[in-house]
C-alpha cells in the first residue's frame, strides 16, 4: 500500500468509530482532531453520512413529539385512589 | 369536606389537579400506559410520605414532577433486570468485526411515496423507543426527548459522561435500525 493511500485510510478510520463519534458530536462540540475526523469520514463515506443525517432526525422526531391528550381517565384514578387508601389505612 | 384524614384528601387533590400532566409525562417515555398509571400512582404515594411539604400549590407540580422523574429512573433500573424482550435481542449488529457496516442504512425517503410516510417516523420512533434496553432507554429519554444538559443526566443516572456517550450512541444506533426494518418491511 502507498505512502498516501496508507495516510487516507488512516484519516478515513472505520466506520463505527466515526459513528461514535458522530453520536457524541449531538451532545457537544468534540475536540478538534476528533471534529476532523468525523468531518473526513462523512465527507468520503455515503453510509455514514447518511445514518448520521437519519441520527439527527429521529433525535429531531424524539424531542418534537408529544402525543396529544394522554390523559387518566376515570376508572384509572379510581384505582389509584383506592391504592392510596389502601396504603394509608392497610387494616 | 368528608371525615376522609388530611392526606387522602390530598391525594385526591393532587390526582385531580395533576394527574393528567404527570401520566401524560410518563407515557409519552414509557409509551405503556398501565406502567405509566403505576408510576403516577407511586409519585402520590412517594409525595404523601413525604417529609417535605409543599404549600404553594404552583411549585406542587414542579415537586411531583421531580418524584415522578426519580420514579422513572427506579423503573428503568427493574426494568433492566426484569426484561428480555427489548430491541438488542432482535436486531442485528449494524458493523462488521472491521468496523464497517454489516447493511449500509437505506435511503428513507428516497421517492415521493416514502415522503409521504415522514408522519409515520415520528410514531415509529416511539414505538422503538419503547423496546429499547431499559439502560439504554433512561438515557435516551432523558438526553433526547427531555433534552436536559449531560451533566445533570449522569448526575441522574449515576455514571460518567464517557459511559453515558456509549450508551446514547447503542441507543441511538438500535432505534436507528428498528426504524429502517420497519421501512423495509412496510416497503411495497
Amino acid at each position: 500500500m502507498s505512502l498516501f493511500s496508507n495516510l487516507i485510510g488512516r484519516l478515513h478510520g472505520r466506520c463505527d468509530h466515526a459513528m461514535n463519534l458522530a453520536s457524541r458530536q449531538l451532545d457537544g462540540p468534540l475536540p478538534l482532531v476528533s471534529r476532523a475526523r468525523v468531518w473526513f469520514h462523512l465527507a468520503t463515506c455515503r453510509a455514514c453520512a447518511q445514518a448520521t443525517r437519519q441520527l439527527r432526525l429521529v433525535r429531531q422526531h424524539a424531542a418534537d413529539t408529544e402525543p396529544a391528550g394522554d390523559r387518566l381517565d376515570e376508572s384509572a384514578k379510581a384505582r389509584i385512589r383506592s391504592k392510596i387508601r389502601q396504603n394509608e389505612n392497610p387494616d | 369536606m368528608t371525615d376522609q384524614p388530611r392526606d387522602i384528601r390530598t391525594a385526591d387533590h393532587w390526582l385531580d389537579e395533576h394527574g393528567d400532566a404527570l401520566f401524560s409525562y410518563a407515557v409519552r417515555r414509557l409509551h405503556r400506559r398501565d406502567a405509566a398509571e403505576d408510576l403516577v400512582q407511586d409519585t402520590l404515594l412517594a409525595a404523601l410520605q413525604s417529609a417535605r411539604r409543599i404549600d404553594d400549590d404552583r411549585a406542587i407540580r414542579g415537586w411531583l414532577m421531580g418524584i415522578l422523574k426519580h420514579k422513572l429512573i427506579d423503573h428503568f433500573r427493574r426494568e433492566s433486570v426484569r426484561r428480555s424482550d427489548s430491541l438488542s435481542d432482535v436486531s442485528v449488529e449494524p458493523f462488521n468485526a472491521d468496523g464497517y457496516w454489516n447493511r449500509p442504512p437505506t435511503d428513507w425517503f428516497d421517492d415521493p411515496s416514502r415522503r409521504a410516510q415522514a408522519s409515520e417516523l415520528s410514531r415509529q420512533t416511539r414505538d422503538c423507543q419503547s423496546r429499547l434496553p431499559p439502560t439504554l432507554q433512561a438515557a435516551y429519554v432523558l438526553r433526547d426527548i427531555d433534552q436536559e444538559d449531560v451533566d445533570s443526566v449522569c448526575h441522574q443516572l449515576s455514571i460518567s459522561a464517557n459511559h453515558l456517550a456509549v450508551r446514547l450512541y447503542r441507543a441511538r444506533l438500535l432505534l436507528r435500525e428498528c426504524i429502517e426494518s420497519y421501512l423495509k418491511a412496510s416497503r411495497p
